[in-house]
Formats: structure tokens, sequence, C-alpha cells
């Protein structure tokens, strides 16, 4: 399994937790976040876990430890993609993940974060931006 | 009926990915299905935690109505105390200890039969309930 690669735009990090998380990836996860924002000095980190289907204590542990760590090296985290599902079943397993920051979607963590996507262009209207796999 | 052995982390994944598969074939609800993937990946990972290795077999049931039940068998040390561990936030291990009580929240029926130096043998049942939609 490949590393889970860790983007950077602006001072914020983002990161996409895939849906099955094995060991040494959620190992990888925590490392890389920490080694990219000790090289980029970014100041926040968005863990994008909308493809994780199943949250099992062992991956809530993963993200709420990343969140935590990243916290200790100054960055503001917010966790983004909780599905009703997935929230319900860790409830029910127990876990509150209290003290992480949510928002349901990358565009609502971001504003979470303080930021916000704005064109420089006043003719780009980012509405009309072609979607993923329109380009020619 | 199917037999997943539990060698590697990536067993975990295989065993909660093939409950999820056969509570969908049994139309089970989305969050159905999630409650149990999740129940399995909880006890399969005990099953690599604590025994090192075993074996979880699923099967789907007819009567007294539809459901699944999972079996997760391992030779491991076993637990002394099963009270003790049923206990939310107990654990020897290096997980938080939600293993147990937590898969017995998502289960409809959770049975544990385990004995030190002998093994665990843990059985979970989700049954289709009458009324699931698709929530």
């Amino acid at each position: 399994m490949t590393d889970i690669p860790v983007l950077k735009l602006g001072p914020v990090l983002f990161l996409t937790v895939p849906e099955t998380l094995n060991d040494a990836q959620a190992k990888s996860l925590e490392e890389s976040v920490l080694v990219q924002l000790e090289r980029t000095r970014a100041t926040a980190v968005v863990i994008d876990i909308t493809s994780m289907e199943i949250i099992d204590s062992f991956m809530a542990r993963v993200i709420a430890e990343t969140a935590q760590a990243a916290r200790i090296m100054d960055a503001r985290v917010v966790v983004v993609g909780m599905s009703p599902v997935a929230t319900i079943t860790l409830l029910e397993l127990g876990l509150d993940m209290e003290g992480i920051t949510t928002a349901m979607d990358l565009e609502a963590g971001l504003v979470r974060l303080g930021y916000k996507l704005v064109s420089v262009n006043s003719s780009t209207d980012l509405r009309a931006l072609p979607a993923e796999g329109d380009k020619t | 009926m199917i037999t997943v052995k539990i060698r590697t982390e990536d067993d975990i994944v295989v065993a909660r990915s093939e409950a999820r598969r056969i509570a969908g074939e049994l139309g089970l609800s989305l969050m159905d299905k999630t409650r149990v993937a999740t129940a399995v990946s909880e006890l399969a990972r005990n099953i690599f935690t604590y025994a090192g290795e075993g074996e979880v077999i699923i099967e789907s049931l007819s009567a007294p109505q539809v459901g699944i039940r999972c079996l997760f068998i391992d030779n491991g040390p076993g637990i002394d105390d099963i009270e003790l561990h049923m206990q939310d936030g107990f654990s020897t291990g290096k997980s938080l200890g939600y293993g147990l009580p937590g898969a017995r929240r998502l289960s409809d029926s959770f049975s544990i039969d385990s004995e030190p130096g002998k093994g665990t043998r843990i059985e979970i049942i989700k049954w289709k309930s009458a009324a699931t939609a698709n929530a």
C-alpha cells in the first residue's frame, strides 16, 4: 500500500483518508502530516474522511491522534466528510470524537479554518469552471 | 458461508468487506450494513491484536428471519474476566478497549465463550429489521 498523499494549498494541508486504512498507512498518515507541517510551515490541516464507509475504534483513534499531534505542532485541524452512518456507528461504539473539530464538507471545513476560495480575476466565475474530467 | 483467516492487518479489511457485502446481499439497510462491518472490524482486530491469528466465519441466516451471523474464533490467550472486558474503556492491549462492548451495541445478539489458555469464540448476529427501506 502506498502512503497517503498530503497536498498543500497556501497555509493549509489536505489529506484524504482512504476507505481501507491499514495499520501501516495509519502510521504513515500521522507521520506524513507532522513532517509536512514542519517542512511547509502550514498552519492548518483538513482531514477528509468522505470515502471512509467504516470507521472502527482503531481508525477513529488514528484520526484523533493525528489531529491531536497536528495541534501540538501548532496547526488547526478540521475533519470533514463525516457521514451520518459513520457518526451513528461511532457513537454506538462509545466514541464521541470529543475535541475534534468537524465540518460537513471541504468547503465548510475551510470556512471553519477562516478561509474561503476567491477568484483573483473578476472575469473568472468559479462556478463556471469545468468539472473534473470535463477538460478536453 | 465464508471463512476469512485473520493473519495480517489486511485480513481485517477483507473480513469487514465480506461482512458488508453479504449484509448487502441480504438486503440489510446501509445503517445495519455499516454496523455489522464495524463490529466485524473491531472483533477481527481483537483476534489480530490479542491472539495473533484466528478466523472469522460469516454466514447468512434465513430462520427465524433473515440475518447475518459472524463467528470469531481464535486459540489465543483467552479472557479471564469477561465481565470486566465487557465494560467500556477496559483494555489490556493497545486498543482503547471499545472492541467488545462496542461490538455488542452494534449487534442484535452477542455471545462470548472464552477461557484463559483456550482461546475465544464470539458470535454476533444482526437481523434484517422489518422497517428498513434504505435508511
